[in-house]
C-alpha cells in the first residue's frame, strides 16, 4: 500500500472580518494526491481555488486561518512551525504563480532567482547555483539560456517570464508541483507552449502536479483528475474524462457549456447567469441553488451532504443522486 | 547611457547658470552698502568713493554679473571684503569642517532610518512600530538646533564626553576633531532620521505586498531574508529620492547648527559674512551650496539607474 504524497482533510479557511468575526471562505476540502498524479482544481473567480494553494504551501496572507488537516509525505504542514515549513517550501512543493510579471522581482537578474533557493536551501555556492540555474532555463527550452540568465525580467517576453517561474519552481526538484493559473496571464500561441514544457518536465520527473484553472481546456490537457469548487465547496470530483463527458453537477455542465467550441459556430456562448455569490450572502440550502437550472424545492433546504457515488467519483447535489439511485 | 550623461551635465550647468543669476539679482537688492560697512560712519565720501570703485562697485550690475561669472568659471573666487584672503581658500578651508559633518549626519540618519523603517515595516502595528513612529514624530517636530542644545547639556555639561563647541582642526588628531562633530552631527540627523524612517516603512510595507515577495517564500526563504533581499532593494528608491530631497534641509541646518556649536564650517561663514556684508563671499558660498544641491540631485537620479534595472534600458 503506497501512501498518499498529499492528503488534505476537513480543511477549511477562515477570513478575519472587519467586525471581529470570522468568515468562512473554503469549507470541508478533502483531497489525496499520490506521487507522480495530477489533479486539476477548477472553478469561477472567488471559489476559493487559489487560496487553497497558498494553504497548502503555507502562505495564506496574515488574515485568513486554516483549520484541519495538510498532510505531506505524513507530516501536517498547518501543525508545523515556521522553521520547518521554509524547509518544506521549495524543496518539497513548488509553486508557479499565476502573473509572470510582477511575480519575479524586478531587481535580481533572472538567472539569481532560479539560484538562490538552491543556495539559501541547499547550500549550494553561488557560482554552482547559477550554473545550475542555466542548466535549469535550458530545460524549460528557454532560448540562449547564457546569456538570458543574466538579464533582468523586464527583458523577457511574458512566455519567457513564466518559463523563469517554472525554473524557480523546478529548481529543487520538489515531489508536488502547484501551478496556480499559470497560462492565464499569456497569449494563447505561448499558453500552449508553456503547458507542453510544464507538462513534460513534472512527467519527466515523476512530480505530483496540482493544476489550479478556471479553464476546463486547460484541466482537460494537463490532469488526470478534476475537482470542481464553488463558493469554498467541493462541488465534483472524479477522472477528469468522467468530470468532463458525464459531469454530475449541474455546476459543471454549466461550466462546460461556457466553453468557447469551434464547431459549434453561430450558437451564443453559453454563460452561467449571476455570479459567485460573496461568502457573507450565500443562499440557503445548496450554494449554487440561486444559480442552478436543475433547482427544486428541497434544493433549498439544506446543504447537501458530499457523496462518493463510487471510490474516487463524488459529487455534491441531491438531484445527481436520485439520477444516479434512479 | 552616454547621451543620458551628457543631457544631465548640460542641464546641470543651465541650472547652475541660472542660479548664480538668482544669487546675484538677491545679493545687488540686499540693503547696506558694503564699502560703508568696512570703513564705518566716520568714512568721508570720497574714500567711500574710492573703496567702492576698488571693489568694483561702481561698475552697471550686468558687467560685475559677467566678471564675477568669468572669475568662477577660471576658479577665482574673489577676494574676501573683510578678511582680506581669496574666498577659494576661505571655502576650502571651511568646507573641511562642513562636509564631514554632512556626510556623517547622512550616514546616521541612515543607520538609523533604514533598520527602524524596515522593522517597523516587517511587524506592522507592533510595539517597534509604534515606538519608531513616535520617536519619528519627535525628531521631525522638534527643530535640529534645539536638539543640539539638549545634547551639549546632557553630553557635555552633565557628562563632559564631548566638547560643547569649537572645533579644534583636523592637525589635532582624528579622534578630537571626530568628537567635535559627533553632537552637531547627531542634532543635524536626528530630524532627517525622522522622515527617512517614514518614508522607508512605507515603501517596504507597499513592495511588501508584491507577488514577488511571495515568490521569493515560495522558494523557502524566511520571512527576514525575503525582506531585505527583495523587499528593501525594491524599496530603495523613494528613500534615496527622499534623501536628496532632504539634503536640502541638511545645508539648511548646518547653518544652524553650525552657529549653535560655534563650529567654524561653512554655515557659519555664510551667516558671518551676510552680517558684515562680504558680498562676495555670500555669492561665493551661496552657489557653492546651490552647485552642492544640485550635484546631490545628479547623483541621486544616477543611483536610480544602480537601484533599478528597468530604468537602465530606457536611459
Amino acid at each position: 500500500m503506497v501512501s498518499p504524497l498529499l492528503q488534505i482533510e476537513d480543511l477549511a479557511i477562515f477570513i478575519d472580518v472587519a467586525d471581529g468575526g470570522r468568515q468562512p471562505i473554503l469549507t470541508d476540502i478533502d483531497a489525496t494526491l499520490y506521487a507522480g498524479e495530477t489533479l486539476g482544481i477548477v472553478g469561477e473567480s472567488g471559489s476559493g481555488k487559489s487560496l487553497l494553494s497558498l494553504a497548502i504551501m503555507g502562505l495564506l496572507p496574515p488574515a485568513a486561518h486554516a483549520t484541519g488537516r495538510i498532510l505531506l509525505e505524513g507530516r501536517d504542514l498547518l501543525a508545523m512551525d515556521e522553521n520547518t515549513l521554509c524547509t518544506v517550501r521549495g524543496r518539497s512543493i513548488g509553486m508557479i504563480f499565476q502573473e509572470p510579471l510582477t511575480a519575479l522581482n524586478p531587481s535580481m537578474t533572472v538567472g539569481d532567482q532560479i539560484a538562490e533557493g538552491l543556495v539559501v536551501q541547499e547550500g549550494l555556492s553561488w557560482q554552482a547555483a547559477r550554473r545550475e540555474a542555466i542548466t535549469l532555463l535550458d530545460r524549460v527550452r528557454m532560448p540562449d539560456a547564457t546569456r538570458l540568465s543574466r538579464t533582468y525580467p523586464h527583458a523577457l517576453s511574458g512566455g519567457q517570464r513564466q518559463r523563469v517561474g517554472i525554473a524557480i519552481a523546478l529548481a529543487m526538484k520538489p515531489a508536488l508541483m502547484i501551478a496556480d493559473e499559470p497560462t492565464t496571464a499569456l497569449d494563447v500561441t505561448v499558453q500552449a507552449e508553456v503547458l507542453d514544457i510544464l507538462d513534460d518536465l513534472t512527467r519527466d520527473a515523476g512530480m505530483a502536479l496540482i493544476l489550479v484553472s478556471h479553464d476546463l481546456g486547460v484541466i482537460a490537457r494537463m490532469c488526470a483528475r478534476t475537482l470542481v469548487l464553488y463558493a469554498g465547496r467541493r462541488m465534483e470530483e472524479g477522472v477528469t474524462r468522467d468530470v468532463l463527458t458525464s459531469p454530475l453537477n449541474p455546476y459543471t455542465r454549466g461550466l462546460l457549456r461556457a466553453v468557447p467550441r469551434r464547431h459549434a459556430s453561430g450558437a451564443r456562448l453559453q454563460t452561467i447567469p449571476g455570479a459567485v455569490p460573496s461568502f457573507a450572502a450565500l443562499p440557503p440550502g445548496c450554494c449554487f441553488s440561486d444559480r442552478c437550472p436543475d433547482v427544486v424545492t428541497a434544493c433549498h433546504s439544506g446543504e447537501p451532504a458530499w457523496t462518493l457515488v463510487r471510490p474516487g467519483r463524488g459529487v455534491r447535489c441531491i438531484r445527481a443522486l436520485e439520477e444516479a439511485t434512479s | 547611457m552616454t547621451g543620458l550623461l551628457l543631457r544631465r551635465f548640460a542641464s546641470l550647468f543651465l541650472t547652475l547658470l541660472a542660479v548664480s543669476a538668482l544669487i546675484f539679482l538677491v545679493m545687488d537688492v540686499l540693503p547696506g552698502d558694503p564699502a560703508a560697512i568696512m570703513l564705518g560712519t566716520s568714512a568721508t565720501p570720497e574714500t567711500l568713493e574710492a573703496l567702492r570703485r576698488e571693489l568694483g562697485l561702481d561698475q552697471p550690475l550686468p558687467l560685475r554679473y559677467l566678471s564675477w561669472l568669468a572669475g568662477v568659471a577660471t576658479g577665482d573666487l574673489g577676494t574676501s571684503y573683510t578678511y582680506g584672503v581669496p574666498v577659494a581658500g576661505l571655502i576650502a578651508e571651511r568646507l573641511a569642517v562642513t562636509l564631514p559633518l554632512a556626510f556623517i549626519a547622512i550616514l546616521l540618519s541612515v543607520a538609523i532610518a533604514i533598520p527602524l523603517g524596515v522593522a517597523s515595516a516587517a511587524r506592522r502595528n507592533g510595539a517597534v512600530d509604534y515606538a519608531a513612529g513616535l520617536l519619528s514624530q519627535m525628531f521631525i517636530a522638534v527643530p535640529g538646533f534645539w536638539v543640539g542644545l539638549l545634547l551639549v547639556l546632557v553630553f557635555s555639561v552633565s557628562l563632559g564626553w564631548v566638547p560643547s563647541g569649537g572645533f579644534p582642526g583636523w592637525q589635532a588628531g582624528l579622534m578630537p576633531a571626530l568628537g567635535a562633530l559627533v553632537l552637531p552631527a547627531v542634532a543635524l540627523a536626528l530630524p532627517q532620521a525622522g522622515v527617512l524612517t517614514r518614508v522607508t516603512r512605507s515603501a517596504v510595507i507597499e513592495v511588501m505586498n508584491e507577488d514577488f515577495v511571495r515568490t521569493a517564500r515560495a522558494k523557502g526563504l524566511p520571512r527576514h531574508k525575503a525582506l531585505w533581499r527583495h523587499a528593501v532593494p525594491n524599496a530603495l528608491v523613494p528613500v534615496v529620492t527622499i534623501l536628496g530631497l532632504q539634503f536640502t534641509f541638511l545645508i539648511a541646518g548646518a547653518v544652524l547648527v553650525e552657529n549653535v556649536f560655534n563650529l567654524p564650517g561653512l554655515g557659519r561663514l555664510a551667516l558671518q559674512a551676510l552680517s558684515q556684508r562680504d558680498i562676495i563671499v555670500m555669492q561665493d558660498v551661496v552657489l557653492f551650496f546651490a552647485a552642492l544641491v544640485i550635484v546631490m540631485n545628479f547623483l541621486v537620479d544616477l543611483s536610480y539607474l544602480a537601484l533599478d534595472p528597468r530604468l537602465r534600458k530606457r536611459a
